[in-house]
């Protein structure tokens, strides 16, 4: 070997030597391990070395740090731990936050190095105990109260006493039977809000230990919100306020409610500090005093056990001045309309610049607002307020803010209430006039009002008028009225008058009003329209009541006068005035009534003089109005005719009168010939008839069926319309007896005539055939009747008739009437005595009087009720005689007849008055005769003076008919029989 | 625990029959002490096996038995030491409680409540004594040991609150019993008077 071969191969030794030795070098081992345990943060501290060597050589390393839980050192976390090492780092030191109550179990650490690529050794297991390996007697359960975030996990663990296991875990509302250990760990995953005081979770054990339970509170909750609507201000320069709002619920209260901190970046100084705010007032304040700074930059921190939140901001104090509420505020009068008024401010020590608002509230509710000049805050500040309404009662009070950077206004002060000053009333009175003519003048009757913009301006107002004759030289009159009064009566001439109206307190008097009154005559006092009283009808709106007028060129203006209240006191006389170039005023009077009748005047107006232009009447609106009262004045088997005569039109009815509608109800399906069909709002079908004159109050209802009942009604109208129909009239319509009559009487008459025809000829042919009378000689002779030789005996002349006159005092008499008497009295004659008197009663039927009859007269009886020959008529059907001795064969009794109503007590009243003088004489039919065809009323209106010869008496009954009824019925009316008896 | 003195040192503020407003206002109580015990037990978040197993039990302030049997001093005398009992457990369960709720909140309410109602008995309890001369005996209250952890704090309140409410129970029952056998003494009493009246009065 040589010398080369020997150096290199030397040199090779030593730089594997070297090689070698520093590799042994780079390991640093841990050479010092502590592990210990901060329970309120439930922290693992791990403090641990390696040589001074790694240190002073600093050496970037990688240390990896194992945890373990348990006895049975299960590995729960490993972290790897870079540095450098330097001689500042030493000993290293690291935490571990750990989930598990680090009293629930043993936990381990171990480390080991890495340096270039290469592990050191592991250290040995350092061990913190947990207390599950205590022999302690009581159970225990950690962590205790614990404040965790709403949704994160939890983990606890329950520790029996020694010799005890767990039985129950008790969570919330939820109980859980454990297995029999005496440690026992769980976790709750994502946990949710709960009641304030936390959730409790107890753990109960069995074993031996004089405590069988262990519980614990859990708190969840959230973060603190960030602090919202800050606002800092500063009342007097002296100190400040910050206020703000804690946002929405954390959901954990007490002693875990969020606590606020201000700190100021200027004066490094922290203002406030544990403020807390209550869950139901959510405000935080914060006071201090700003001694000379007068700017800060703050940061407000909102912190709890599970974090904290922050917001910066800036105030600036001069820029939020909120002053203090101005005091002392009182007045002094300058005029009826000026007033001065001072107040006081605060701070007095330091002078901050304000302006100040004045409120002036009017008694009517009317605002006013006064702004002062530039004040200083201690000074007694002043403000003068004019055009102040003079005897009025104002109201002020006063706020301030400051004049620079205006931050808001303060409070307004108390109020101070004054009066101002009396002045003369302003503006003018509204003059207006109603004029009643009377003997020799005329009566003003005055009215005045207000006109806007008129103010009293003092106490004790009156009113001062004056009137003067502006055609004869005469002192002008004047009255005095006071207020509250606003018309009165003054009696002029037929002169043209001046009257003028003042309002006058202590001070002075307004500008006088004036009208002018027109002359007149004794015979054109009354104000009419070309000397007629012609109303104009108008139509309400839901507005009010439209007035029109044909405007004209000659009048510089218009006044529309009525009545609030026509038909009651006081009326309320009322006025309205319109410009020259109206043709129309809307009458909104509030006091309009539906369904009263209002008359309008209106006037046409030039230079104070007046003249009425036209009358108008009308409603608001108009309203359905009363059902007329209807009587039944006529009812034949085919039409029943129907009255309301007494039916007023006029302005007592809530609406105008436009006409009537007659509603007809029969069988169904049936119509009457003429109406229209009408449904009522009940369903119900009626034959309708509308009348359009509202002074027709008669109608005829026709083609009735009969012996057919129906209903009728009759209802007026309006604008306003017309009543339901709730009450009607209800109506048999009358059997046609014609029908069942006739046919017997064509069969009877033919028998009778040829029976006496027959009669006639035997005794004629017994008479003349038998013995042949002598050419001369005369027929018949009676004593006192002569007939001619030459007249031919009639069947007629044959029937006796006598007429049998009784007195209670006489004794019967027999006269024999002649044919032409006779037939006189069957168009005429009504024996009154031989009939009942025809008294109305409630029900609208007919019946007797008593007293009459004892007087010795005899009625006329209701013949649908009370006839016994009339069983099947109808009411009204017919008017009899009803003879007193013997009733006669119905045929001869019974005809179809027309109606007549008898109804009119007063009417018979009287008659029956006037028969009292002749009661005397009673005539007695005793012989009934019909007397078809001739009527009631035929026989009224022959019952002339001179026509009744005999026969007056017998047309009481008629008589009693009224006299509208007789005027239109005779040619349909009743017809009545005349009876003679037989000689 | 240190004794309670009470003294008697005027009976002019007192109602005249003590006795009967002691009758009256245990009638209410009993009402309110339930409401009362209902109203905690549902604000601490307790369940009903909480309840059952942890809060029905015994505590020592209250007496065992019926006091009302005793005589009328020596009852007055076990209500007056109940009451002082109750006086300070509502002192103490009102602060833990104010730890764990809103200053606003019912249960502190309520407990409020009851709190005035207990001092109120406890005026009329030393009336009772007063107009008859007395005045009750100092007490001891029996010690109890700190609790500081919360839910032990809601455990210790929830015992009391029961038993408050079942010891006004059984007294309202028994006062009003006891009224009632008054009642049927006074009228035997009559109409043993009445039968001895002889006939015709």
């Amino acid at each position: 070997m040589n010398h080369f071969e020997l150096q290199t191969l030397l040199l090779c030794v030593t730089a594997c030597f070297c090689i070698y030795h520093t590799k042994e070098s780079r390991v640093f081992p841990v050479t010092f391990l502590n592990v210990s345990k901060n329970s309120t943060l439930q922290q693992l501290l791990v403090e641990w070395d390696v040589s001074d060597s790694a240190h002073e050589s600093e050496q970037e390393m990688v240390f990896e740090i194992q945890v373990s839980q348990t006895e049975e050192k299960n590995v729960v976390w490993i972290e790897y731990y870079n540095t450098t090492l330097s001689k500042l780092t030493k000993p290293l030191f690291w935490s571990w936050d750990s989930e598990l109550p680090l009293e629930c179990a043993s936990h381990s650490v171990r480390i080991r190095s890495k340096v270039a690529e290469v592990w050191s050794p592991w250290s040995s297991w350092e061990t913190v105990l947990g207390l599950d390996t205590s022999d302690a007697d009581k159970p225990l359960i950690f962590p205790e109260d614990k404040v965790v975030q709403e949704g994160s996990n939890f983990t606890f663990c329950c520790i029996g006493g020694k010799n005890q296991k767990v039985e129950k875990i008790i969570i919330n509302t939820s109980s859980l039977v454990s297995t029999p250990k005496r440690t026992i760990v769980r976790t709750i995953n994502e946990v949710s809000l709960g009641a304030a005081g936390g959730q409790a979770i107890s753990c109960t054990f069995n074993g031996s230990g004089y405590k069988k339970y262990t519980g614990t509170l859990l708190h969840v909750g959230r973060l603190p919100d960030e602090p919202k609507n800050i606002s800092c201000e500063t009342r007097d320069m002296k100190t400040a306020k910050c206020t703000w709002n804690s946002g929405n619920n954390v959901y954990i209260s007490g002693k875990y409610l969020a606590q606020y901190k201000l700190f100021d970046w200027f004066s490094q100084k922290t203002l406030c500090s544990e403020i807390q705010v209550s869950r139901s007032e959510e405000w935080c304040v914060c006071s201090w005093d700003i001694h000379q700074q007068m700017t800060y930059n703050f940061t407000l921190t909102a912190e709890n056990k599970l974090g904290k939140k922050s917001v910066n901001f800036n105030f600036d104090v001069a820029h939020r001045v909120y002053p203090f509420q101005p005091s002392d505020l009182w007045e002094e009068y300058v005029s009826a309309s000026k007033v001065k008024l001072y107040w006081t401010m605060e701070p007095r020590d330091k002078a901050i610049e304000l302006i100040c608002q004045i409120e002036d509230n009017h008694p009517d509710g009317k605002v006013e607002w006064h702004n002062s000049s530039v004040v200083h805050s201690n000074t007694y500040a002043n403000i003068m307020i004019s055009g102040l309404q003079p005897y009025t009662i104002h109201k002020f009070q006063i706020r301030c803010g400051a004049a620079k950077h205006f931050w808001k206004w303060s409070e307004w002060s108390k109020d101070l209430t004054i009066t101002t000053k009396e002045a003369a009333p302003s503006g003018k009175l509204d003059l207006w006039r109603d004029i009643t003519p009377v003997m020799g003048g005329r009566n003003v009757t005055l009215f005045w009002k207000q006109l806007p913009g008129f103010q009293a301006n003092g106490r004790n107002i009156s009113y001062e008028i004056t009137w003067e004759n502006l055609e004869e030289a005469t002192e002008p009159e004047h009255i005095s009225i006071s207020a509250p009064h606003n018309s009165t009566r003054i009696c002029i001439g037929y002169h043209s008058y001046r009257i003028s109206i003042t309002a006058k307190n202590h001070i002075n008097s307004s500008s006088p009003s004036e009208i002018i009154i027109s002359g007149a005559t004794d015979n054109d006092a009354e104000e009419k329209i070309n000397g007629t009283d012609k109303e104009e009808r108008v139509e309400g709106t839901d507005h009010g009541i439209w007035i029109h007028w044909q405007p004209r060129n000659t009048f510089d203006g218009y006044i529309v006068d009525w009545y609030n209240f026509p038909n009651s006191q006081p009326c309320d006389f009322q006025w309205k005035r319109s410009g020259f170039n109206t043709s129309g005023v809307l009458i909104d009077a509030v006091a309009f009534v539906p369904g009263v009748r209002y008359h309008f005047r209106v006037f046409g107006s030039v230079a104070n003089k007046a003249s009425l232009l036209e009358k108008k009447v009308g409603y608001s609106k108009e309203l359905p109005p009363s059902d007329p009262d209807v009587k039944i004045i006529g009812l034949i088997p085919y039409s029943v005719s129907l009255a309301w005569d007494s039916y007023r039109t006029d302005g007592t009815q809530p609406g105008f009168i436009r006409g009537y509608n007659i509603y007809v109800k029969s069988l169904p399906g049936f119509n009457l010939k003429g109406s229209t069909k009408y449904m009522a709002p009940d369903g119900l079908v009626w034959c309708k008839y509308t009348i359009k004159n509202p002074e027709e109050k008669r109608f005829t209802v026709e083609h009735l069926v009969p012996n057919t009942a129906y209903e009728l009604a009759v209802k007026a109208v309006t604008g306003g319309g017309e009543t339901p129909i709730t009450q009607t009239l209800n109506i048999n319509a009358l059997d046609d007896s014609n029908k069942i009559y006739l046919p017997l009487v064509l069969g009877i008459i033919p028998f009778v005539l040829i029976t006496a025809i027959c009669f006639w000829k035997h005794k004629w042919l017994k008479d003349y055939c038998s013995q042949i009378p002598s050419p001369d000689r005369k027929v018949l002779s009676f004593d006192g009747f002569k007939v001619a030789s030459e007249t031919e005996l009639k069947v007629s002349d044959c029937i006796p008739d006598a007429v049998t006159l009784e007195s209670k005092s006489e004794a019967k008499k027999l006269n024999l009437w002649s044919q032409r008497s006779m037939l006189e009295e069957r168009k005429t004659a009504i024996t009154d005595s031989s009939w009942l008197p025809l008294v109305p009663n409630e029900d609208g039927d007919f019946t007797y009087s008593s007293s009459d009859s004892e007087a010795g007269i005899w009625h006329l009886k209701n013949p649908v009720y009370s006839s016994s020959a009339a069983h099947d008529s109808m009411p009204y059907q017919n008017l009899r005689m009803l003879h007193t001795s013997e009733p006669q064969p119905l045929p001869l009794l019974y005809q179809p007849q027309h109606d007549i109503e008898i109804m009119n007590k007063d009417t018979v009243v009287s008659r029956r008055e006037t028969m009292i003088g002749d009661t005397s004489l009673v005539y007695i039919s005793q012989m009934e005769v019909p007397c078809s065809g001739s009527r009631l009323n035929d026989l009224y209106c022959s019952t002339e003076p001179g026509e009744c010869l005999g026969y007056n008496l017998s047309s009481d009954v008629v008589t009693s008919i009224s006299d509208g009824d007789l005027e239109q019925y005779s040619p349909t009316s009743t017809s009545t029989m005349g009876t003679l008896l037989p000689d | 625990m240190e004794p309670v003195n009470s003294s008697c040192a005027s009976c002019q503020r007192c109602p005249k029959d003590p006795l009967s407003k002691i009758r009256d206002q245990t009638r209410l109580m009993e009402r309110k002490a339930r409401d009362l015990s209902n109203c905690y037990v549902t604000h601490q978040g307790l369940h009903r096996t909480h309840i059952d197993t942890l809060c029905h039990e015994p505590v020592p302030g209250f007496p065992k038995g019926k006091i009302v049997t005793q005589p009328e001093m020596d009852m007055l005398q076990q209500l007056y030491r109940t009451m002082v009992y109750m006086n300070q457990s509502l002192q103490i369960i009102r602060e833990h409680q104010q730890d764990l709720n809103e200053p606003d909140a019912v249960l502190l309410q309520e407990l409020r409540h009851a709190h005035l109602a207990v001092r109120g008995l406890l005026s009329n309890i030393v009336c009772a004594f007063c107009v008859q001369g007395a005045s009750p005996s100092p007490v001891t209250i029996p010690e109890r040991p700190t609790v500081t952890k919360a839910f032990q704090q809601k455990i210790e309140g929830c015992k009391v609150l029961w038993n408050y409410a079942r010891f006004m129970e059984r007294l309202a029952k028994s006062l009003r019993e006891n009224r009632k056998q008054v009642r049927r003494t006074k009228m035997g009493r009559r109409q043993g008077k009445k039968k001895k009246a002889p006939p015709g009065c």
